[in-house]
């Protein structure tokens, strides 16, 4: 990115006068903006595929009314909340509660600097991209669990508090996942470990003639991922029949819509990351951001389709599903991978 | 020995299932939904369905049937005279009231009252449930 923005400076008579911390800020701000349109529309498409795959599974239409077929239905939606009245509850604590919601949206919104949508189309090469995402991931954890508290209710703290239990417990198998495609690849830069992968499924790292164990640590990442998303069978966090909305239940309005929006950005940073780790990133038969975009959307559709199938866990079994299964079985594979990496 | 061997049972199961589950699911998604559209689709309304009445005003002999055997006096009859001569003014019917249970349908002599298949009575007031049948023959009899 930077590259780009000198190349701009050198042949652009006109920048060279402009001091550079200036146009360093502008492309920056730019950059973010653009990013922040792409996922507001990739949010609302996926918010809309949702309610109408949810519809069809359970053998209705889903939204019908507005638009042909619905289409217009998250414009509606969310126009109407950004007109809701933006309440704040007398018990809450105004500080933390107005600063949640941008931190879970800022944590879901950080990791697009380094998620690459085919090898040039990528904002920055950072090599240790892998590891920037799974600690940026840490960050909306912290999000959560200040909105939880700062409602001053007793269901926001109790979603709160389970989320934290989940997602720091999840992270653990997520990132064991992640060392066995780093044992292949030897770097944690998303770029190099596109590379390390080929062009057709089985040079990808989730193929099983790959290797077995990066094809588990791919069943292990996704699900982990589903954890730390908060999607069903794991989203204990928000379960409405117990919890009301959990961690959300006061929030109204535009601080909703950040949740809301965080909470589709994060699943699609979790599928864009499997996508590069295990599904070959950008390779394929067609054009890299056609392959990239495709995976991604095949792995969230996979995420929606898993919603409207399962039923939702307790939250001992969510942990017993982290901490008895997906650790042991992630950390065989870690194991599994390095001896394979370096025997073969 | 045994609980390893559940263990792995388990996870092989949990596997099993839910791809089970997920073909049910992916199957449902291509077949055609059960629900209609409904203002503009209307369901098929079954033969002998207790919906609105349907009221023939000039088969009726005001003979009050109805509305003593009414459990619930939902209906109201105005009249003038008797038989097959009589004028009604009003025979409106509470739909907030009615149970739809056909007993005014089955008491009646000359058989002018019926359950019908119409059943959308939404409305903003409770008067707009009271329907006016002998107001409503009236005016499609002027027209
Ligand atoms: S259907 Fe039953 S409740 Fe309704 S008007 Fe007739 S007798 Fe009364
Ligand atoms: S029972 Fe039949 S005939 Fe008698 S008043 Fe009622 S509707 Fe008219």
């Amino acid at each position: 990115m930077q590259s780009y923005i000198d190349a701009l400076i050198q042949n652009i008579g006109i920048l060279q006068q402009v001091p550079p911390l200036i146009i360093y800020t502008a492309a920056i701000l730019l950059g973010c903006a653009v990013v922040f349109g792409y996922i507001s529309v990739v949010a609302m498409i996926m918010i809309y595929a949702e309610r109408k795959v949810a519809g069809h599974m359970q053998s209705r239409y889903g939204p019908m009314r507005v638009g042909p077929h619905g289409i217009l239905q998250s414009v509606a939606d969310s126009i109407k909340l950004l007109l809701k009245e933006d309440t704040v509850p007398d018990k809450a604590h105004r500080f933390l509660f107005k600063l949640a919601p941008l931190l879970v949206f800022a944590g879901a919104f950080v990791p697009f600097a380094v998620l690459p949508f085919s090898e040039h189309l990528v904002i920055s090469r950072m090599n240790i991209g892998i590891f920037y995402i799974l600690s940026l991931a840490a960050i909306e954890v912290i999000g959560v669990i200040m909105a939880g508290w700062a409602s001053g209710s007793k269901w926001s703290l109790y979603g709160g508090m389970r989320l934290a239990a989940q997602m720091v417990s999840y992270e653990i198998p997520m990132a064991l996942a992640v060392l066995t495609v780093v044992a292949f690849s030897g770097h944690l830069g998303l770029h190099e470990i596109t590379h390390a992968q080929g062009k057709w499924p089985w040079e990808w790292f989730a193929s099983p003639l790959k290797s077995p164990f990066t094809a588990v640590g791919f069943v292990v990442f996704y699900i982990a991922g589903l954890a730390s998303t908060k999607r069903l069978p794991f989203d204990l966090p928000e379960a409405e029949s117990e919890l009301v909305a959990g961690f959300h239940t006061e929030y109204s309005g535009m601080r909703f819509a950040y949740f809301f929006i965080g909470e589709y950005t994060a699943m699609y940073v979790v599928c864009a990351a499997t996508a590069v780790l295990f599904l070959g990133g950008w390779n394929g038969p067609f054009p890299g951001v056609v392959n990239m975009l495709g995976k991604t959307f095949f792995l969230l559709f996979v995420m929606i389709w898993l919603r409207w199938t399962l039923p939702r866990l307790r939250i001992d079994q969510v942990i017993f599903v982290c901490l008895k299964v997906l650790l042991p079985i992630s950390l065989i594979c870690v194991i599994g991978a390095a001896l394979q990496a370096v025997l073969f | 020995m045994r609980a390893v061997a559940n263990y792995f049972r388990d996870i092989v199961a949990a596997i099993y299932t839910i791809t089970l589950g997920l073909g049910v699911t992916m199957k449902c998604l291509f077949s055609k939904p059960v629900t209609l559209q409904y203002p503009d689709e209307r369901p098929e309304v079954p033969d002998g369905y207790r919906g609105i009445h349907t009221y023939e005003i000039e088969k009726c002999i005001a003979c009050n049937l109805c509305v003593q055997i009414c459990p619930i006096t939902c209906i109201t009859l105005a009249y003038e005279g008797k038989g097959k001569n009589a004028v009604i003014h009003q025979y409106d019917i509470d739909y907030t009231k009615c149970l739809f249970c056909h007993l005014c349908c089955e008491v009646c002599p000359t058989d002018c009252v019926h359950m019908g298949k119409e059943f959308d009575l939404a409305s903003y007031t409770r008067a707009e449930c009271v329907i006016p049948f002998a107001k409503a023959a009236a005016v499609q009899k002027q027209e």
